[in-house]
């Protein structure tokens, strides 16, 4: 346990750090750019918008998902997913990418997915607030059920930091890994409940699709909005959750510990 | 005597070499060592005091860098102890200076790097800006810049984030002269604070300027630590004499050395990584125990999650299993489990099914076992509460009382007719009765081509299809191969005399008096009261 407490602890202290230098690297990224940070939400929505027209209008005929119309149900999952698989393939590369600039200097290493991850999530802001938007012109309303957004928010952040602190120790030393990383989070935006439904599949099924994370962290973001339930009712499922978020963390710090002195050894 | 600020025992740098990139992972996963290997540095050591300044001098290849790298704690050593006091800071060209931001954002961006506050990067940039001395450029992203310009806001920012020690690696190689004097006059101002400074390079005069002692490393071996003047002198005289060889020799001496370099771990070597794997074995093991129980956790609660309700699942098993070894244990299980169960009234009565029974396993009619169909003989045993006990195919089961007729004990010999049972039908129904009845024996698809007005078909779970005609208050009933298995008419009048007839001279009856079953020529009729209906049975 304790190379993963000492690890969330560096993260604490370091909080300050981390922000600035996600500040920085916001500002890297679009300096060359007219729009600038315009493009932060310009990105996204054009995706939206084509999702929308070719799973919205083109399949499903424009059909609502149960009372929701489907392009709020759309926006709930894709929203979250933009954040979240970005975060996950930068990330995962993060320590290979810039441990050039840090080798030099005493640097805590485990910061630097919470900098990607940081980054990516001033775009997510933006698109929250479009999404509250876009939410509430329908009329759609969650009702007390809202106030467990901080909850699905805090399992988003722990996952996707134990998950890129695993990944990006493993794609610093192997350098397949980043690929297959790349690969399963293209497949898995298919495999998780984003622009479809899981209701009209069979039990068991349903259940098989919940054992992918982000179904959990996607369908909590619908539960959320649209009034659904509470997080603690399916108890099981969070225990699930939980488990394997901490298991990943154990893991991955674990891993971090014994190569963060020799990822120069390994470039 | 002072404390030495950095102290250097017995170093070595080895760095492992592949043949192919598998080797690799096997090694990190350490299965195997039987990989090559380059000794960059072979046991060093040093001690340095604080204030002095100290150069760095050898050839190319000879681990210049690597001891540089060593000193930064950038790399650690593959064996031998390093002690530093203070902080580092390596001057290396363009370390850590981002392309796209401005050389302003980048004195910000390394000075947060290394640690310091909002407040003192404020204080210090103008400084940085000052003695990079790039004028406007400061304000252009770095990609502008020229290698002189990147190197000296390098140089810049890492002397001027106060480290106690310094370390400059070929960084003024790329600096004109007058910036090369102003390095010179920020090293002695080092000095003067009683920091220590090193200075690596192959450019002796460079070195000699300002250090006080020199190391000399020469193919991964410490030659000579010793003054400025007896050190200069000594590498002179090698480089003249390695000068003055012939092509061959020269190649040749090279060779030599370089073949001591190369070679297996060796064997002090081979001491330390063993322990070093050891230590990390055993944190392996003592964080393996809680990453073990997550994992078990996690499968747990994700097996969970495919039953409904795990922890009944869970105790009803545990009771099953409980029942069985009690089995084992005694043939009267039966016995006592009648004897647990409280009969609340004895029957033993033969019954017939007045309609699609459920059968259950147990008392609370959860585990339903079986469907039977109308007519079903079975044998009821005794009453439960609101279900009745009973034997089928010589199992036990129970079903709620409200679809089984219990046989009646003196039997009644059946004295209706289709005639006097049909006077009960509705008025529009009794003229046409005869026309319907005659297909009794048809199969479905012969029904729906004859009678036109069929108000819907329902199709049960098990196969059996329901053709309603509402309009003629009747409805066919089929087995899943279409052949008729009952005809139900409706909209019975109930004030009729001849239900009273029936009532009383029914071969069987449930309880509540809610169906009856009476037997005539042709059919098996069941009268269920509550429906208003009455069901015809083909009698084969």
């Amino acid at each position: 346990m304790t190379p993963a407490l000492r690890i969330m602890k560096e993260q604490l202290i370091n909080f300050p750090l981390i922000l600035r230098l996600a500040l920085f690297e916001i500002k890297g990224k679009y300096q060359m750019h007219y729009l600038g940070i315009l493009w932060q939400i310009i990105n996204p929505m054009i995706q939206v918008g084509v999702y929308w027209f070719v799973f919205g209008v083109g399949l499903r005929q424009g059909g609502a998902v149960g009372d929701t119309p489907f392009i709020v149900y759309l926006l709930l999952g894709i929203v979250p997913w933009f954040f979240i698989s970005p975060s996950i393939v930068q990330g995962s590369n993060s320590i290979y990418s810039k441990v050039n600039l840090v080798s030099k200097m005493n640097f805590p290493v485990s910061v630097l997915p919470s900098i990607t991850i940081l980054g990516n999530a001033v775009n997510f802001a933006f698109m929250m607030i479009l999404l509250f938007a876009v939410v509430f012109a329908h009329g759609i309303y969650g009702g007390v059920s809202l106030i467990q957004l901080p909850y699905y928010l805090l399992c988003m952040f722990t996952f996707m930091y134990a998950f890129t602190l695993f990944s990006s120790t493993i794609s610093a030393i192997i350098r397949d890994y980043q690929l297959l990383v790349q690969s399963v989070m293209r497949m898995l935006f298919f495999v998780t409940p984003i622009f479809w439904s899981m209701d009209s599949f069979p039990e068991k099924l349903q259940t098989v699709i919940k054992l992918n994370p982000f179904a959990y962290i996607v369908n909590g973001f619908r539960d959320t909005f649209l009034g659904g339930g509470w997080f603690y009712e399916d108890w099981r499922y969070m225990l699930y959750f939980w488990s394997i978020t901490i298991l990943i963390l154990l893991v991955g710090s674990t891993l971090h510990e014994n190569f963060k002195s020799k990822f120069v050894d390994y470039l | 005597m002072t404390k030495p600020v950095v102290k250097f025992s017995n170093v070595t740098k080895e760095y492992s070499l592949f043949k192919k990139k598998s080797d690799q992972l096997l090694d990190i996963l350490s299965f195997k060592r039987i990989n090559r290997s380059f000794l960059a540095l072979h046991d060093i050591s040093f001690e340095v005091d604080p204030g002095e300044t100290i150069g760095i001098i050898g050839t190319n290849g000879s681990g210049k860098s690597t001891l540089s790298n060593l000193l930064a704690q950038v790399v650690p050593p593959s064996s031998g102890n390093i002690n530093i006091e203070g902080e580092t800071s390596l001057v290396a060209i363009s370390a850590g200076l981002n392309n796209h931001l401005t050389g302003y954002e980048n004195i910000e961006l390394k000075c947060l790097m290394h640690g310091l506050s909002k407040t003192e990067i404020a204080k210090i940039s103008p400084y940085i800006i000052d003695f990079a001395d790039i004028g406007e450029f400061i304000y252009q992203p770095i990609k502008n810049y020229s290698s002189g310009m990147k190197s000296r806001l390098g140089f810049a920012i890492s002397v001027h984030i106060e480290p106690d020690i310094l370390i400059v690696d070929e960084a003024l190689s790329v600096g004109d002269s007058t910036f090369h004097q102003k390095c010179v006059d920020k090293f002695k101002e080092f000095k003067e604070q009683g920091k220590t400074i090193f200075f690596i390079s192959h450019s002796l005069s460079q070195v000699k300027k300002i250090s006080d002692r020199i190391i000399w490393v020469s193919y991964g071996q410490m030659r000579m630590f010793d003054t400025t003047a007896k050190v200069a002198k000594e590498y002179n005289a090698y480089i003249s004499w390695f000068n003055e060889l012939t092509k061959a020799e020269k190649k040749n001496h090279k060779k030599d050395m370089l073949a001591t370099q190369f070679g297996k771990f060796s064997g002090n070597n081979n001491g330390s990584s063993f322990q070093n794997s050891e230590k990390g074995k055993n944190t392996g093991v003592k964080s393996l125990i809680p990453a073990f129980l997550m994992m078990l956790l996690t499968l747990l609660s994700g097996a969970s999650m495919f039953f409904e309700n795990p922890s009944e699942i869970v105790s009803s098993k545990w009771k099953n299993m409980n029942l069985n070894s009690k089995e084992v244990q005694s043939e009267n299980s039966e016995k006592l489990q009648t004897q647990s169960e409280t009969i609340d009234e004895e029957i033993n009565q033969e019954a017939i099914a007045l309609g699609q029974l459920i059968l259950y396993e147990d008392v609370e009619l959860i585990n339903n076992k079986e469907v039977v169909p109308s007519l079903t003989k079975l044998y009821v045993q005794g009453l439960i509460g609101k279900s009745y006990k009973l034997k089928y195919q010589n199992s036990i089961f129970y079903a709620s009382k409200d679809k089984i007729g219990l046989v009646n004990g003196e039997s009644h010999n059946s004295e209706f007719t289709l005639e006097e049972i049909s006077r009960s039908f509705s008025s529009r129904f009794v003229q046409s009765y005869e026309y319907f009845f005659a297909f009794s024996s048809a199969n479905i698809d012969e029904i729906k081509s004859i009678f036109n007005g069929m108000t819907s078909e329902i199709e049960f779970p098990k196969g059996d299809v329901l053709l309603e005609y509402s309009n003629d208050h009747l409805a066919y009933l089929f087995d899943e191969e279409g052949s008729m298995k009952a005809i139900h008419v409706y909209s019975i009048d109930l004030g009729s005399p001849i239900i009273e007839d029936i009532k009383e001279n029914s071969l069987a009856a449930t309880d509540g008096n809610g169906s009856y079953y009476v037997k005539l020529d042709q059919y098996n009729v069941i009268l269920d009261v509550e429906e208003k209906r009455m069901s015809f049975f083909p009698n084969d």
